[in-house]
């Protein structure tokens, strides 16, 4: 059974179909990318998955429970968690809160024992801050640890959105454009950094992102999206010797 | 020294004796700082120590050692020391061809390289390093899928280690001796291959004995180790010295957070190259220039204050009773916040060595009540033979030599040394040991001379004391330092041999550079962008016409450019501990070096560099060339 199962998902804002008719499905432990131009449904694609938007028809399947219809919070439970393509952290909070933010669906102490400090409240802190404290260790992100999010570069912010949400500790990873806007080397250290979660961690992880190289080398399987239709899957050398994918990518004879 | 306790792991052991419990080492991890005490160390050694032994390492190997600094490193080299085997250490950020050249002139049978980063270095090389028979590594991470048969975990020798007769490591440190070699310094070398200098128990143990005659050192002391462990300056004080004295050494959580962590503990003893203290002034100086008018004007009036003060010291003077209660105001209002900012409150014992550093620094620190001292020595001396005294402080000299070393300028101006700390040659180069110890003296390679209270001058490598065209003599470390002193240049190179005059390639300090610009609205994208700007240009022009009013008319700097990128070591232009190479430089920017001399006002630039993992980018520019 796959571990994220979509099902013949269309969407429709108006007259314009974002999706139509797509089917995907990422196993246990695998590492699978969307591509496609501009305006192809990526990112309505993911947001389906998380909850942003509802598919018209279509089911949804995580680990063989049906979350079409679930709220976003819900779906957190059962271990999915995103990044966003645009950063979406809290600007004037440090790095260790917003990751601690993310570890408080896993809080149980109500305000007033959590309001006591001792007991309960703090040990459960203590556990929560660990948990992070290897998330941090995990990302190399130790010297910015108290640092004030907004005042940070664009690169190590999108390494903080993504240690938010490894905080969550997810079975399933949805990246939206991960590199985007960054340099060589910060592209190398989040290629890096993806491939480790999916390996030590066995997370699952579909992944949207433009920059091919990155593509090519990270996944285990590529869908291409065009105009909101799947015109190709399969392994890396397959899709991109795909001809309909060469015209999707290139308007012309490659 | 006491004879009983003439090697480094005697030395731990007699620790791990007398203060089982008492804490050796800490180092912050996953946010909070663990404690290994001096029994746990010694039995860790212990176990990694037979574990190697029982993995074939035997008496008169070397194990070589690379990586940041944790305890697992310091570690790794008593653990070889205590089977009778040297210690090789590598620079953390060597690339390929430099860490399989050390490993392999070295003939290390062991390598411990911390991670992922480390072992792909050693096991991209592997071909070319047969005598190597384990690669050890401490930090799993990402190393899952790794199936080479030489590769183990430090935990598993460890645990080898446990299975072997525990009474066996006593007798072999029993075994060990003063005369024997316990590493071998690689030294950086500005020009060609690096040297393995053999340093014996002896010589460091003589050396960590004779430097705390005159720079005292506790047993409760702190110590945070952030400088390269293959350094010969953190071997000093993270081994030498602690074994010897047994304090608390402290490994930052990573390197990008020493700054941080050294703030957290507040050390008694910190010794640093120009560098670091130039990145602590600097920092203090851009954060005084962001914030706001009020606290600015504090901060120059109460620092004028520390100056005086410090004016005071330096001249040997009593400072009156007014200029004290001054002192004492300004220490309450901001010298006690700005101390604990910095992380230098508790610190008694500040030193900086390696190469000169610049007076205005040296008043800062004075200023604010931290007694800076620069130290001069080499590798080959086990680190250092001067040392300012604490009430003599010159900002021109390197002080006096340390207890038991002799010193002495030779006819050709070379200052030599002699001393027990004294190395015992160079690893497989007779010749060069035979030139280095000629007459039972260390010729150090440096132009110097004694002043008439005993202090050492030291002017520049003996071989750099260049001439001009015209027969005139100049130093260009010394010029190059000078112009160094100024916050906005990072790296100068001053060439000028057989010309009609002196010229300069400058590298401007982006972060000060930066801040300046920001502040005058000059916009800028990056490095080669910022310093091609013509506004660039006026700011280090003004910096070297400075410079030049205090230098003769002969040996004044005519010419300038402002290099596009940064010099570094990965392009093999600075050594590993950041000194310039500069045949190298002058040979890679002959063309900039030869339009410097010409008529041109620009020079097109179209090159490559190359990153740490041996990628390459190219890189256009066009550079202006300014005359003064």
């Amino acid at each position: 059974m796959a571990r994220l199962e979509i099902a013949q998902v269309s969407l429709r804002f108006g007259g314009v179909y974002a999706l139509q008719d797509v089917s995907v499905q990422v196993g246990a432990g695998e590492l699978v990318a969307i591509i496609g131009p501009n305006g192809a449904g990526k990112t309505s694609l993911v947001n389906c998955v998380s909850g942003v938007y509802r598919p018209l028809v279509g089911r949804i399947h995580f680990e063989g429970q049906d979350i079409t219809r679930l709220a976003p919070a819900a779906r957190t439970r059962l271990g999915l968690a995103r990044t966003f393509q645009n950063i979406a952290l809290f600007k004037g909070m440090t790095v260790l809160d917003n990751l601690l933010i993310g570890r408080h669906f896993r809080q149980k102490t109500g305000v007033l024992a959590g309001g006591i400090y001792y007991g309960p409240g703090r040990r459960e802190e203590i556990a929560q801050r660990r948990v992070v404290e290897e998330i941090i260790d995990f990302l190399e992100i130790e010297h910015i640890r108290k640092k004030i999010v907004h005042t940070l570069p664009y690169g190590l912010q999108k390494r903080v959105e993504l240690a938010r949400a490894l905080a969550l500790e997810p079975k399933l990873l949805l990246l939206d454009e991960p590199m985007a806007g960054m340099n060589a080397e910060e592209k190398e250290d989040m290629a890096r950094f993806i491939l480790d979660v999916n390996e030590e961690k066995g997370t699952s992880i579909l992944m949207i992102e433009h920059d091919m190289g990155v593509v090519m080398d990270l996944s285990h399987r590529i869908y291409v999206l065009n105009f909101g239709k799947k015109i190709a899957e399969g392994e890396p050398a397959l899709v991109r010797g795909n001809r309909e994918v060469q015209l999707a990518y290139l308007g012309a004879e490659a | 020294m006491e004879p009983a306790f003439d090697t480094f792991p005697k030395l731990l052991e007699r620790n791990a004796g007398r203060h089982p419990d008492k804490v050796a080492l800490r180092e912050k991890r996953l946010g909070i700082w663990h404690t290994t005490t001096w029994r746990e160390y010694r039995d860790a050694v212990r176990e990694l120590s037979l574990g190697l032994v029982s993995l074939g390492l035997a008496r008169g190997d070397k194990v070589a050692i690379l990586g940041d600094n944790r305890p697992q490193w310091v570690m790794a080299e008593l653990a070889a020391q205590a089977a009778g085997a040297a210690s090789v250490g590598l620079y953390q950020d060597s690339n390929l061809n430099e860490v399989a050249y050390v490993i392999d002139h070295s003939d290390a049978v062991f390598v411990v390289a911390e991670d992922q980063e480390q072992v792909d270095k050693i096991l991209d090389m592997i071909d070319r390093l047969p005598k190597v028979k384990g690669v050890i590594y401490s930090d799993p991470r990402g190393l899952r899928g790794y199936k080479h048969p030489l590769l183990m975990s430090f935990e598993s020798v460890q645990a080898r280690g446990r299975q072997m007769e525990q009474a066996r490591f006593a007798e072999s440190v029993a075994r060990g001796q003063g005369e024997d070699l316990a590493m071998i310094c690689y030294t950086s070398g500005t020009t060609g291959f690096p040297k393995g200098a053999m340093l014996c128990f002896r010589n460091l143990l003589t050396m960590a004995g004779s430097l705390a005659q005159v720079d005292e050192r506790f047993a409760d002391d702190e110590f945070v180790s952030f400088l390269p462990l293959a350094w010969i300056g953190e071997q000093m004080m993270s081994v030498a010295t602690a074994l010897s004295f047994g304090f608390t050494i402290k490994f930052p959580e990573e390197p990008e957070t020493s700054a941080e962590n050294i703030r957290e503990i507040g050390p008694h003893i910190l010794f640093g190259p120009p560098r670091f203290w130039e990145n602590l002034t600097s920092m203090v100086q851009v954060k005084i220039m962001d914030t706001t008018p009020f606290k600015r004007f504090m901060y120059e009036r109460l620092m004028t204050v520390g100056y005086r003060l410090a004016e005071f010291r330096f001249n040997r003077e009593k400072p009156t009773l007014l200029w004290r209660a001054l002192y004492g105001l300004a220490w309450l209002l901001l010298f006690r916040a700005l101390k604990d900012r910095l992380g230098v409150s508790r610190l008694r014992s500040a030193s900086t060595g390696g190469a000169a550093l610049g007076p205005d620094v040296f008043r800062f620190f004075h200023a604010i009540g931290v007694p800076l001292r620069q130290i001069y020595g080499q590798t080959e001396i086990s680190g250092i033979s001067c040392i300012h005294r604490a009430d003599d402080i010159r900002f021109h000299t390197v002080g006096k030599p340390i207890p038991g070393t002799e010193l002495r300028i030779n006819e050709r101006g070379e200052i030599l040394s002699r001393s027990g700390a004294v190395f015992a040659g160079y690893y497989k180069n007779e010749e060069a040991t035979r030139e280095t110890l000629e007459g039972g003296w260390l010729h150090s390679g440096d132009a110097g001379h004694i002043d008439e209270d005993g202090h050492l001058v030291v002017l520049d490598r003996l071989k750099d004391v260049l001439s001009l065209a015209d027969g005139t003599r100049f130093s260009p470390q010394f010029i190059e330092n000078r112009l160094k002193f100024s916050p906005y240049i990072k790296e100068a190179v001053v060439v000028g041999t057989n010309r009609p005059f002196l010229a300069a390639l400058v590298c401007i300090d982006s972060s000060t550079v930066g801040k300046w610009a920001e502040k005058r609205k000059i916009s800028y994208t990056t490095y080669t962008d910022l310093s091609s700007k013509r506004e660039a240009y006026d700011l280090v022009q003004k910096e070297i016409d400075q410079v030049n009013e205090t230098l003769p008319k002969a040996a004044r700097i005519r010419k300038f450019v402002l290099l596009y990128k940064e010099l570094d070591a990965d392009d093999e232009e600075l050594t590993r501990t950041r000194k310039v190479r500069r045949a190298f430089v002058e040979k890679r920017y002959e063309g900039i070096i030869s339009a410097l001399y010409g008529e041109a006002d620009h020079i097109a630039i179209d090159t490559e560099i190359r990153f740490q993992d041996g990628k390459r980018a190219r890189i256009q520019a066009d550079l202006a060339v300014r005359a003064l």
